[in-house]
């Protein structure tokens, strides 16, 4: 599958500064992907986004957006990429509509007819000067003009911040019909929520460095299982632990919450004798992952 | 880049409303109070003629009758006013025009669009030229037919000229105060105040090079020395001046991008 996005051991040293703050970063991201950046405040996620669409320029390394260099090329490289930056800056004294009729004025719409119904679909308002818009109703027009000239290269920086859950439900269908065009999405985020709904492939970086790499398919299947058992006769305590790779984190007479990893064959053969009557998965946590990751690169 | 200049132009339209009304109304009260000075000025200019020659050097760039229309005009309109009501307009707009998006973070937005930033820059500039250019042009219609109805004696031409040149040296200043800002974050913060310290400093240099001798040689770098309002009116201006401080500008631009096209934004 073609790359839109190849990042080649891009580094980043700012002026003054004596360690890397981007170092040696280097990935793709296919078309129709959506690859979700995850990492702490200053890890380094945002040089990222900055030196792709160069607004600062890398010490070291290459980037390609679309097969065009960033740097050499980098109003080509433009010409097929939305940006939402984290905490966007609007010109507050003009209208959604006018600040929107500007930018399309600096690059095109493909379709003239796409914008208003994205702002139907958003419920943006476009009348009403910026300045005073609620932060959720900023944000619809910083999704507005990231999407509506329909970029095969789609970067986000927080994209759900501020939007309130029925306009995140329809932002990831957004999300979706673009991949499905073969648009592919870089995501930054804190939120892990909004990583593992809408991320086929996540990053994990930390100090500029990129330490992990994995899609959320493999993930589900590597990542920590719990399950929480009720049992009508008390709970199996010890032949649960004595599962491998499984701990049980909590229990009652008649529940138990166990976490494993790997084959779950055992666990069922231990459920298989007893008489169960609910059992309940909790979702891959994301977050845990994270703090794994985190935790066994600081040990 | 058009879309960036209509949209200067709109953010800042009451800014160049003003400015233009502004200047145009000191025109007319300057022009318009001439008459009931021309009559005596033989004998106000005996009193004046008693000031120190250092004095004199401060309020026009002619050792002539200061009260005639060449000597009245430069005195009070083309030697100091002028450049300095231009000076702040164009410190004023070379010092925040790129810097103010850069300060506020909607730079990026230009720049995540497939525009150069030698385009921005340039749209930026140019937004900024016309404005001051929207200004000049005020001050000539209002310098034009307030001439006219007093009849002042001096070419409408040389007058408009005049006009130009003052906001030509005007622009010299902004375009060092953009390129200041251009340059990065630490010239960003020193543009403006660089840019009047040297207006001020250009004016009294070259004003005072005459009395104080060894502000002489320091004066001819500065774009004052090559400023002189008084031959423009009487016709004998060559545009050697306007060609040098043009050349500065230009030099101003380069830099401005050759710096601006591989800088980290703030």
């Amino acid at each position: 599958m073609a790359a839109n996005i190849t990042i080649d051991k891009l580094s980043k040293r700012y002026a003054h500064a004596s360690t890397y703050a981007l170092h040696n970063l280097s990935l793709s991201i296919n078309a129709g992907e959506v690859y979700g950046f995850l990492g702490a405040n200053g890890a380094g996620k945002s040089t990222t986004i900055r030196t792709l669409l160069n607004f600062i320029q890398p010490t070291k390394g290459t980037a390609t957006i679309m097969g065009h260099d960033i740097l050499t090329s980098s109003a080509a490289a433009r010409r097929h990429v939305g940006y939402l930056a984290g905490e966007i800056a609007l010109y507050g004294k003009m209208t959604g509509q006018q600040f929107l009729d500007y930018m399309s004025g600096l690059q095109p719409l493909k379709h003239p007819d796409y914008l208003p119904k994205l702002a139907e679909r958003f419920q943006a308002q476009l009348d009403e000067p910026i300045k005073t818009l609620s932060k959720g109703n900023r944000q619809k027009i910083g999704l507005l003009q990231a999407f509506m000239h329909e970029p095969e290269v789609i970067i986000l920086d927080e994209p759900t911040s501020g939007l309130d859950p029925l306009m995140q439900e329809a932002f990831f269908t957004l999300v979706r019909e673009v991949t499905e065009r073969g648009a592919s999405v870089f995501a930054s985020s804190h939120n892990f929520a909004e990583v593992q709904r809408m991320c086929d492939r996540v990053g994990f970086i930390r100090e500029g460095k990129l330490i992990a790499e994995q899609t959320l398919a493999d993930l589900a299947q590597k990542a920590t299982h719990t399950f929480v058992i009720t049992f009508t006769d008390p709970v199996p305590l010890t032949a649960l632990q004595h599962i491998t790779h499984a701990e049980v984190t909590a229990h009652t007479d008649h529940s138990a919450t166990i976490s494993m990893t790997g084959e779950l064959t055992p666990l069922f053969a231990i459920l298989a004798k007893h008489h169960v009557t609910r059992m309940e998965q909790q979702e891959v946590n994301l977050e845990q992952e994270f703090l794994r990751f985190y935790g066994k690169e600081q040990s | 880049m058009i879309p960036i200049i209509r949209q200067e132009l709109w953010q800042r339209k009451w800014y160049s409303f003003f400015w233009i009304i502004g200047v145009a109304a000191f025109i007319a009260l300057v022009i318009g109070v001439y008459p009931a000075f021309r009559h005596q000025s033989a004998q106000l200019n005996k009193s004046l003629n008693q000031l120190p020659a250092a004095v004199k050097s401060l309020a026009a760039d002619t050792n002539e009758n200061l009260l005639s229309p060449v000597g009245y005009m430069s005195s009070n309109v083309y030697y100091l006013m002028l450049p300095i009501l231009y000076g702040i307009v164009a410190i004023g707009l070379g010092g925040s025009i790129l810097a103010r998006d850069e300060q506020n973070h909607t730079l990026e937005l230009l720049l995540s669009r497939p525009v150069s930033r030698t385009k921005v820059l340039a749209a930026k500039a140019l937004a900024g030229i016309t404005i001051l250019a929207m200004i000049a042009a005020g001050t000539i219609l209002a310098t034009v037919v307030l001439a006219w109805l007093t009849n002042l004696g001096l070419s409408l031409w040389h007058l408009t000229l005049a006009t130009i040149m003052a906001a030509l040296m005007a622009l010299v200043f902004g375009a060092l105060a953009f390129t200041l800002t251009a340059i990065g974050h630490s010239a960003r913060i020193a543009s403006v105040g660089v840019s009047v310290l040297l207006l001020v400093a250009s004016y009294l240099f070259t004003s005072l090079a005459g009395t104080v001798h060894w502000l002489k040689w320091p004066s001819t770098l500065l774009p004052y020395h090559y400023y002189h309002p008084s031959p423009i009116m009487d016709g004998s201006f060559t545009g050697k001046a306007a060609l040098g401080m043009l050349g500065v500008i230009v030099i101003f631009a380069l830099i401005a991008v050759l710096t601006f096209r591989h800088r980290d934004i703030d």
